[in-house]
């Protein structure tokens, strides 16, 4: 099969569908000529012209306002937010108007409208353009997020997104535009809600998101040196989330340490580590653990920056940990 | 990572010390320079300092022990946890009290008889974690499906907190305590238990002959206490003075004992003495009340031959509880055997 990158798997999804949908547009800042920063969606603009693919003033909640009323009104708008960090600039538009129009126009309003943007630190981006905040729009009920963590992921989960009906936040690592993976030239759409087992194992269940699914794959290489048989989880959409994969594998290996870029206070790993326990109790016999960014503004200083992300040693450094039954914590 | 804590030698021509006592408790933060032991020599007692920080471990040597000098005594783990958590690794020695003798054959520590230093991790255990047992969900799942009771771990010195791991160990041990829960008292040893029947109404028509021709009212536990001696001469091959103790259950309690010394080599006209000898044997005389056999709390100092009564049938209902430290299975069988058979034809063996 052949392999692309994850930025050309995004454009690929993007023109598929607006060459099978008319009502399908991007939105936001360079989208156009500059085809993005990351130059994602470089080539666009030359297949579909400027009315489909519209180049913004510097004005997010002027854009995605637009976008939601498009979408109110029939269109199927992609909204292209350049940084994540930006996504407090829309908060209003996406939380109180996408979010929740469906539900307060009693079924009558839908909004088929995709917020495309970014995450990920090590970039030596610095503090306002490093964040991943993806719990933050997951905490807000009518949005589902989604999280590829490969272009095969990339590419059938944005076009999913694409024809769905309601708001939908894809969140893509910046750090992972150029990784290539196999993707088939058909046509595939990944659906929202189906966790991907990427690595069957029996003493311990790894679970990442985005870019961590490669950190868990790296350390469950590392642990099956030590003779751990770490399996992994990748969720792909944490809004819906797939509990039903997630707890059959910690059923079956008792011990989970969820891996996510976020910060870790108050955030997706809590979250799905609370899950867990509440459904898994008496199958557990290990604490279920969380690994997040360092609770601490992303630092420029590439030293710095680089200790506050789970990596693939810490991880297996502390299953062997939680599979040897040490005590992490005093009782 | 671990400092083991040795005892020192502190003159030249010293071989061992006697442990005057801890001055830290298993568990307690320990700083590198702090006294920790004190030891005496032939000379004085002088404190010893600890060599490394971090906390005290398991501890192999009680105050009052006389160790070897270069013996390890004790350890100190860099963190509490694993101090708590390496106590399941240690076979903890049973301490030398009267100078070197060899080490004690290593017995499987449930079956081991209570020393201190067991007792010192179990406070350990509990000073640590407020009493409650620490084990996974899981684990107090499974344990509570089969029935099985995470304090036998405890008890046995395992660290905590417990795992799945943990259930192969707490299986075992909980096999070990259903079979000792029959005989409590003593633990450590292994019990054994025998019954029998035999006809009874040969020893009451030789009491009745004693009483119509000689006027001789013998109660039947003069019978049992010789017949039980002369079984364990016959079966043991015993020269020693045997001491039978005969417990009588009149109704619902227990007469005093009376202690019969040699009962076989005396009349059987001969009164009980009022002695305080030890005894080889405990028979209990049930044939007055409704009991069939009777194993009490925590008073098994001697094998226990029991005498009930079928009435019906006509029968005595025999059983003897016997320990490792009192006879073999083989010996048992003997004792009980003969006995049965001097009761079912008495007259035979009063020769």
């Amino acid at each position: 099969m052949r392999e692309i990158t994850l930025s050309k798997a995004v454009n690929e999804a993007i023109a598929e569908e607006m060459r099978r949908d008319p009502t399908v547009f991007v939105i936001g800042e360079d989208v156009a000529e500059a085809g993005t920063p990351f130059k994602v969606l470089s080539g666009l603009v030359e297949e579909f012209g400027t009315d489909r693919i519209v180049d913004t003033p510097i004005a997010e909640p002027g854009f995605m306002g637009i976008a939601v009323g498009a979408a109110m009104t029939g269109m199927r708008p992609i909204v292209d937010l350049m940084f994540g960090d930006f996504l407090f600039l829309v908060m209003d538009q996406l939380c109180n108007q996408a979010a929740k129009t469906h539900y307060m126009s009693g079924g009558k309003l839908s909004v088929p409208l995709v917020l495309r943007t970014n995450m990920g630190a090590t970039r030596r981006s610095a503090a306002q353009h490093s964040q991943s905040l993806h719990a933050l729009v997951a905490h807000i009920p009518g949005l589902m997020v989604a999280m590829p963590s490969s272009a095969y992921e990339a590419k059938g989960l944005m076009k999913t997104a694409i024809r769905e009906n309601n708001p939908v936040v894809i969140f893509e690592d910046k750090l992972m535009y150029q990784d290539k993976a196999p993707v088939p030239e058909e046509e595939y759409l990944i659906p929202f809600g189906q966790a991907n087992v990427k690595r069957e194992g029996t003493d311990i269940t790894l679970i990442g998101t985005s870019s961590m699914v490669q950190v868990a794959e790296k350390a469950a290489e590392i642990l099956a040196g030590q003779g751990i048989s770490a399996e992994v989880i990748d969720p792909r959409t944490i809004v819906p989330l797939d509990e039903a994969t997630l707890l059959a594998s910690v059923k079956k290996t008792s011990r989970a340490i969820v891996i996510d870029e976020g910060h870790q206070g108050y955030g997706i790993t809590g979250e799905i580590a609370a899950r867990l326990n509440e459904k898994a109790f008496y199958h557990l016999d290990a604490p279920v653990c969380r690994m997040g960014a360092m609770d601490v503004p992303v630092p420029f200083s590439p030293a710095l920056e680089d200790l506050t992300v789970p990596t693939p040693e810490r991880v297996a450094a502390l299953a062997a940990r939680l599979v040897a039954g040490e005590m992490l914590h005093d009782a | 990572m671990t400092h083991e804590v040795i005892m020192p030698a502190l003159g030249m021509a010293q071989e061992t010390g006697v442990l005057v006592r801890w001055l830290k408790e298993p568990g307690d933060p320990v700083v590198k320079g702090e006294p920790l032991i004190e030891v005496e020599t032939d000379k004085a007692v002088q404190e010893v300092e600890a060599q490394a920080d971090g906390f005290l471990g398991s501890v192999s040597a009680a105050a009052g022990d006389e160790v070897p000098v270069g013996q390890v005594i004790g350890k100190i783990y860099v963190d509490a946890s694993a101090a708590a958590s390496r106590e399941r690794d240690e076979t903890v020695p049973e301490p030398s009290r009267s100078g070197p003798e060899p080490a004690p054959s290593p017995e499987p520590a449930s079956t081991a008889p209570k020393t201190e230093a067991p007792q010192a991790s179990n406070s350990l255990g509990v000073k640590t974690h407020s009493g409650r047992v620490l084990a996974s969900p899981k684990v107090r799942r499974l344990a509570a499906e089969e029935g099985l009771d995470l304090e036998l771990l405890v008890q046995a010195g395992y660290s905590q907190p417990f795992h799945v791991s943990d259930l192969t160990a707490l299986r075992s041990i909980a096999t070990e305590t259903a079979a000792q829960s029959i005989a409590p008292a003593s633990a450590g040893a292994r019990r054994g238990r025998l019954d029998a029947v035999c006809d009874a109404r040969n020893l009451a028509t030789l009491r009745e002959q004693f009483s119509s021709q000689a006027k001789l009212d013998l109660p039947p536990g003069v019978f049992f206490a010789r017949f039980a001696a002369q079984a364990l001469r016959a079966s043991m091959d015993r020269t020693d003075e045997l001491v039978i103790r005969l417990e009588k259950l009149e109704g619902a309690k227990f007469a005093q004992p009376t202690l019969y010394i040699d009962p076989d080599q005396s009349r059987l006209t001969t009164d009980p003495t009022e002695s305080e000898a030890e005894a080889t044997l405990i028979l209990r005389d049930l044939t007055d009340s409704a009991l069939s056999g009777v194993m009490l709390i925590d008073d098994f100092s001697g094998p226990i031959l029991t005498v009930a009564r079928d009435e019906g049938r006509g029968l005595f209902i025999l059983g003897l509880d016997y320990g490792t430290e009192h006879l073999t299975n083989d010996a048992a069988i003997a004792v009980l055997t003969y006995f049965a058979g001097a009761l079912a034809d008495p007259l035979v063996h009063l020769a």
